[in-house]
């Protein structure tokens, strides 16, 4: 098979489309996003906890659409709760590089590692949108964006 | 546009409609013996398109994969959102056949869809 096409689709993302972690709404939500791509009609909505210490308590999200889109948003939360606004900010900006075949610049090994799964979607051009939507969102709630909601 | 005038009217009509038609008729007869795979649309006499969707693999990955496998389909809501919504379709693949297409065309499709299930399970 098309070594690409295995890149793409290999276990790990499989199985956060099959079984996404941190999947629903959030009760004690203080940030929230939304994200929508009308040209394939994906859809996501992040949910995030930040507590006084600046740190991301919890995050969670609920969403529609292909398997890159989902097991990314999935990654996503498994990756960000537990850190502070600034270590995700920097594991963003070196995701979105990583999945637009960037350099992904100066990220600790293990965060490397677990980004490295996602690398594939950069052959795929027409797919890095999918990819990159949650963790869009995700910016943009922390940003507090025009698409988001404070709740 | 000319040209495409022009190209089309060195065929007969009837000729390009029939071999549309076999190749409808085939391609049908393949995804429903391949039965993993649920046609949209089989109203009598409609033009030689075939929209399909799948159980766990969403419209958009099945076009990447058959992508790679050479074969070039549309696929998610083409546009029609609110006919989608409707019939409670999140997004279909569309295979469409012209003059130009043949049977084994169709079978790299069905080849294609195959690898799909392969990588999906």
């Amino acid at each position: 098979m098309d070594d690409s096409l295995r890149e793409l689709y290999q276990e790990v993302i499989l199985d956060h489309s099959r079984h996404p972690r941190h999947f629903g709404a959030l009760e004690k939500a203080t940030h929230e996003g939304e994200g929508h791509n009308p040209l394939c009609g994906d859809r996501v909505k992040i949910f995030l906890a930040v507590g006084t210490d600046n740190r991301i308590a919890d995050i969670s999200f609920e969403g529609k659409g292909c398997a890159i889109s989902q097991a990314s948003a999935s990654l996503m939360t498994d990756m960000l709760i537990g850190r502070t606004i600034e270590e995700a900010e920097k594991l963003m900006g070196g995701f979105l590089n990583l999945v637009k075949g960037e350099d992904a610049g100066n990220l600790a090994p293990d965060d490397r590692e677990h980004l490295d799964v996602m690398a594939g979607v950069s052959a795929f051009p027409m797919r890095v949108k999918c990819a990159t939507l949650a963790w869009h969102t995700m910016k943009s709630a922390l940003e507090g964006g025009e698409a988001v909601k404070l709740v | 546009m000319a040209a495409a005038i022009d190209y089309m009217n060195g065929f007969d009509r009837t000729a390009i409609a029939a071999h549309e038609q076999d190749l409808l008729d085939y391609a049908t007869r393949e995804v429903k013996a391949f039965n993993q795979f649920r046609i949209i649309g089989e109203a009598p006499g409609k033009g030689a398109i075939l929209s399909f969707e799948a159980d766990g693999i969403h419209a958009h990955d099945l076009a990447t994969i058959l992508d790679r496998e050479g074969v070039a389909v549309r696929a998610g809501h083409h546009c029609a959102q609110v006919l989608m919504e409707r019939f409670g379709v999140a997004s279909t693949t569309r295979a469409s056949f012209a003059l130009y297409n043949t049977r084994a065309d169709v079978d790299a499709l069905i080849a294609g869809l195959s690898k799909a299930r392969e990588i999906f399970g």
